[in-house]
């Protein structure tokens, strides 16, 4: 029998750290599926946003799509890297209005315009983004709805996902996606990644050549797009990893 | 210590009826039932039909001595894709239901499976946030859950140490090991891997290795006392750690001819390691 993502996704969600949940309902992005309200305000079951700080100067925002991430573990996965390199969580009403840094949103597969405009909105003034896709994993359909949001909203081509394990990506079977920056790091891959049109920006990392990682600047910031899922291995302990979050972010 | 034998050993085209009657034939008190691997007990099996089973087994005098699965090897619980490890989880689940209403206390799990895709390091990430749940539903479910280690087909857990570690990070006595004295292979010593884990060890699967392997296309497993176990040794540790439970005979390879003999053969060389004429 074939769930559907969103069934799958919520009985996972429902078991995810109860922090997250504490400082749900404070975002202001826009969810089609937000009106899960009830009688006291926002129950955000399905979008949560936390918020941490490097110093006073460095902080990022970090998105829990939950029903719309597709690996909870990519979450946790930066969430852990963050908290190990000393970045402490902030609450999201403790927030600047202007743009931070980094807005961090993982494993996403669905990406609907309020997701778009909020992106946007930190690309403009200035902060950056950096979007992990989920959607290799995704059903056609989703994937089809995932590769039009990135063009049509953030200009980023991508093609159909390659499955890495069945000998995508060139000949050999080396299963890391070499990152060139911001610094050079080897990341194991993630089964199935997506590349993306070098065309669209600066190529920041590749699957046996093919770029699957892109560095794009919009508006006063830059948006970085990963084709293969990083948080799986932050939540893994790989050290690269997190080497290389901890250099994009500072 | 109790015996028993897989269902999966009925040979095709038998009856469970049938077979039920030969395992009490040879001598055997319990039977262990394999989800999804033999025709009558599937996924799509109802609750009534596993009660049936169930009376079918007791009216042969047996009893079933707990409920494994090969299905875990397509739906792993470490999988990448989120839908196969929730299908995994599922099965784990409906193990758990079945062995209540097959009122036995164990279940057998193939926890990881390490691949050149799925890296150890997130198989032992995966496997932890999975069995955790599934570790208090067994507990409510009055049923312990056994992590096989099939150490070289896995490629996961492969010392006693690595194991216990593991069972120690998941921390629930209601999750353990059920150990194969078989799979061992060349990386250590079954007599070793009882004494670290022994009140952790929920079950025990016996079969018997070749260390020393023919043509790379020969089965490394063997009959009980034909391969390079040392079941003295065994024997001696079962004694030490106070291992009184369930002995569950699988065989992988088969008897060419005289399918029955091989039930009967076994059920006496368990016999003899029971005792200790060895």
């Amino acid at each position: 029998m074939r769930i559907t993502r969103r069934t799958f996704l919520a009985g996972v969600a429902a078991g995810l750290p109860a922090s997250w949940a504490a400082v749900a309902g404070r975002t202001k992005l826009e969810n089609p599926n937000w009106k899960l309200a009830s009688s006291s305000g926002f129950r955000v079951s399905n979008f949560d946003f936390s918020t941490s700080s490097l110093g006073s100067s460095k902080a990022c925002g970090l998105v829990n799509l939950r029903d719309r991430c597709l690996f909870p573990e990519s979450v946790t996965g930066y969430r852990v890297a963050l908290a190990e390199a000393g970045i402490p969580i902030m609450s999201a009403e403790s927030l600047p209005a202007s743009a931070f840094p980094m807005l961090i949103i993982p494993s996403a597969f669905e990406i609907w315009p309020g997701l778009v405009r909020t992106i946007l909105g930190q690309l403009e003034a200035g902060g950056n983004v950096l979007l992990e896709s989920g959607a290799a994993f995704a059903y056609p359909e989703e994937f089809q709805a995932h590769r039009a949001a990135l063009r049509q909203g953030l200009g980023i081509a991508v093609e159909l996902p390659v499955n890495l394990a069945r000998g995508g990506c060139g000949g050999g079977r080396v299963p890391y996606v070499d990152y060139e920056w911001p610094l050079t790091v080897k990341v194991r891959d993630f089964s199935r990644v997506i590349p993306v049109d070098a065309r669209g920006g600066e190529v920041i990392g590749r699957a046996g050549g093919v770029p699957v990682a892109l560095k794009r600047q919009v508006g006063r910031g830059s948006v970085i797009f990963l084709g293969s899922p990083l948080g799986p291995a932050l939540w893994a302990g790989d050290a690269e990893a997190r080497r290389w979050l901890r250099a994009v972010i500072s | 210590m109790k015996k028993s034998i897989g269902d999966n050993m009925i040979p095709k085209g038998w009856t469970f009826e049938r077979g039920l009657e030969l395992i009490k034939k040879a001598g055997f008190d319990g039977i262990e039932l394999w989800l999804g691997d033999v025709p009558w007990f599937q996924m799509s099996t109802t609750d009534a039909e596993v009660r049936e089973l169930r009376r079918k087994i007791e009216s042969a005098g047996l009893a079933v001595s707990n409920v494994s699965t090969g299905l875990h090897w397509r739906y792993a619980l470490s999988a990448r894709e989120p839908e196969i490890r929730h299908q995994g989880i599922r099965i784990v689940e409906r193990q758990l239901a079945t062995a209540q209403l097959l009122g036995t206390d164990a279940i057998l799990v193939v926890a990881g499976l390490v691949t050149e895709e799925v890296p150890y390091n997130e198989v032992y990430m995966r496997c932890l946030d999975t069995l955790k749940p599934l570790g208090e539903a067994a507990g409510k479910a009055g049923v312990r859950i056994g992590c096989e280690n099939c150490n070289a087909e896995q490629r996961f857990l492969l010392s006693p140490g690595e194991f216990a570690a593991f069972l120690d990070d998941v921390d629930n006595p209601n999750v353990g090991i059920h150990l194969d004295v078989g799979n061992i292979h060349d990386t250590g010593f079954a007599e070793q891997w009882i004494e670290m884990l022994g009140p952790r060890i929920t079950r025990i699967h016996l079969k018997d290795v070749m260390k020393k392997r023919g043509r790379c296309d020969d089965s490394v497993y063997t009959n009980l006392f034909l391969g390079d176990n040392n079941w003295a040794a065994i024997r001696a540790a079962l004694t030490k750690v106070g291992y009184d439970g369930w002995l569950v005979a699988e065989m992988e390879r088969r008897y060419t001819f005289a399918l029955d003999q091989q039930f009967y053969d076994t059920s006496v060389a368990m016999d003899r390691l029971i005792s200790g004429r060895l």
